[in-house]
């Protein structure tokens, strides 16, 4: 004990010997020698512990902006890929309408489709672009006749479709003129959803599968030359009865309507 | 020593208080008196003060004096009070580093008063709380090597 009480004041004098210059004295230096590199060690490893709890805590924040960055991109996915669809079926409408008839037409978007598994026989469309929509206008789909306006407010429009039974166009067979009338299905029960049926043919018709038919242009309602569709089958109405019914296959995909055209009629 | 010395150098920045950090060799001094006895305990304070008055870079004659003082005040204690408890070894590193500051701050007197209180204050709390820690391994080496009559 004494030896240690002795070595601390022989060291306190030495060490007052080196008091305000720059370097410090042997023993202080010895020390420091000692412990420096353990202390670096230490130091270095000491930083560890916080960068991982950090760590820890910025992933779990991480992964919830994560998940919501993409639920965002789903959405956008989804969006692009509805978008690019409007964009095909508008190109292919713009390269099925001839130059003449798209300036005395305006293309009109479907805005509100009926739910459930019947065959629509309204639809809700919207223009596009400058323009008006008028009552009595004519509604197609590329070359493919729809139905016409029934109420409109200029810019937005119903539309009743040619599937609703109680819609009659009069139409012609494209082949040999012969006239008859056209209609929604009435038969849903036998024939592929979106038919449409053409009847009261003139005695004597001759109409047969995939016969072109056409609108006649009589009574005003719609003009002459539409394209409502192609004969799939023809029948009788009941095996008492000699009269045919020609089931129609539409030009226009009633199932699948995005982008129609509106065309001006005066009826 | 030296493992202790280091530790109190490189005390990360994240675990400060009220910008302090304990005095690790004053702790172990007063633990290796309370655990050897007065001389051993006298000797680690010297070691304690050497490295403590390096690493502060000044106040060597201050900080070894206080320190042995520890070293030597703990290992008295370790006749008189039931040295097993950790509760024991809590109190006596408490009122050790207590009163070795209180002593260096007569010899070496802080520019300010209240910034020292509160040092004061956090030092003596973590030798409350890293005492028994300490004190286990000390232990636990004291025991290896059967213990010396007291001078």
């Amino acid at each position: 004990m004494v030896a240690f009480v002795a070595l601390a004041i022989i060291v306190t004098i030495w060490d007052y010997g080196y008091r305000g210059a720059e370097d410090p004295s042997p023993p202080s230096r010895l020390a420091r020698a000692v412990v420096a590199p353990l202390a670096g060690r230490l130091s270095a490893s000491g930083r560890v512990v916080p960068d991982y709890a950090l760590s820890f805590w910025d992933a779990r924040a991480l992964a919830r902006e994560n998940q919501r960055l993409q639920e965002q991109v789903d959405d956008l996915q989804a969006q692009l890929q509805a978008q690019v669809k409007d964009y095909l079926e508008r190109q292919q409408l713009e390269k099925d309408v001839p130059l003449e008839q798209r300036a005395s037409s305006l293309i009109a978007r479907v805005i509100v489709w009926p739910s459930g598994n019947n065959p629509a026989k309204r639809i809700k469309i919207a223009a596009v672009g400058p323009g008006l929509i008028y009552k009595s206008d004519v509604v197609l789909q590329g070359t493919g006749l729809l139905g016409r306006v029934d109420e409109t407010d200029g810019r937005t429009a119903d539309v009743a479709l040619l599937t609703d039974e109680k819609q009659y166009v009069s139409a012609l067979i494209q082949r040999t003129s012969h006239f008859g009338i056209v209609c929604g299905d009435r038969q849903r029960l036998d024939t592929p959803y979106g038919r449409l049926e053409m009847r009261d043919f003139v005695p004597g018709a001759d109409v047969r599968v995939n016969d072109t038919i056409v609108s006649s242009g009589d009574g005003g309602v719609y003009p002459a030359g539409l394209i409502i569709g192609e004969v799939e089958a023809v029948r009788h109405t009941s095996p008492s009865d000699p009269s045919l019914i020609a089931i129609i296959r539409p030009r226009a995909d009633f199932r699948h309507l995005a982008f129609v055209r509106v065309a001006r009629h005066r009826g | 020593m030296v493992v202790a010395a280091a530790l109190q150098e490189a005390w990360p920045q994240y675990a400060f208080i009220w910008d302090t950090k304990p005095e690790l060799l004053l702790v172990l001094a007063a633990n290796i008196g309370l655990a050897r006895g007065a001389a051993q305990g006298l000797a680690a304070g010297f070691f304690a003060g050497l490295f403590s008055a390096s690493l502060a870079g000044s106040g060597m004659g201050s900080y070894l004096l206080t320190r042995m003082l520890a070293g030597y005040v703990a290992g008295v204690l370790r006749r008189r009070l039931f040295t097993e408890r950790l509760r024991v070894a809590a109190f006596v590193c408490a009122g050790t580093t207590l009163t070795a500051e209180v002593l260096r701050m007569i010899m070496a007197p802080p520019l300010d008063a209240l910034q020292w209180v509160r040092s004061l204050s956090v030092v003596v709390l973590f030798s409350f709380v890293l005492g028994p820690l300490v004190y286990f391994p000390v232990r636990a080496i004291a025991r290896q090597w059967p213990h010396r009559a007291e001078e």
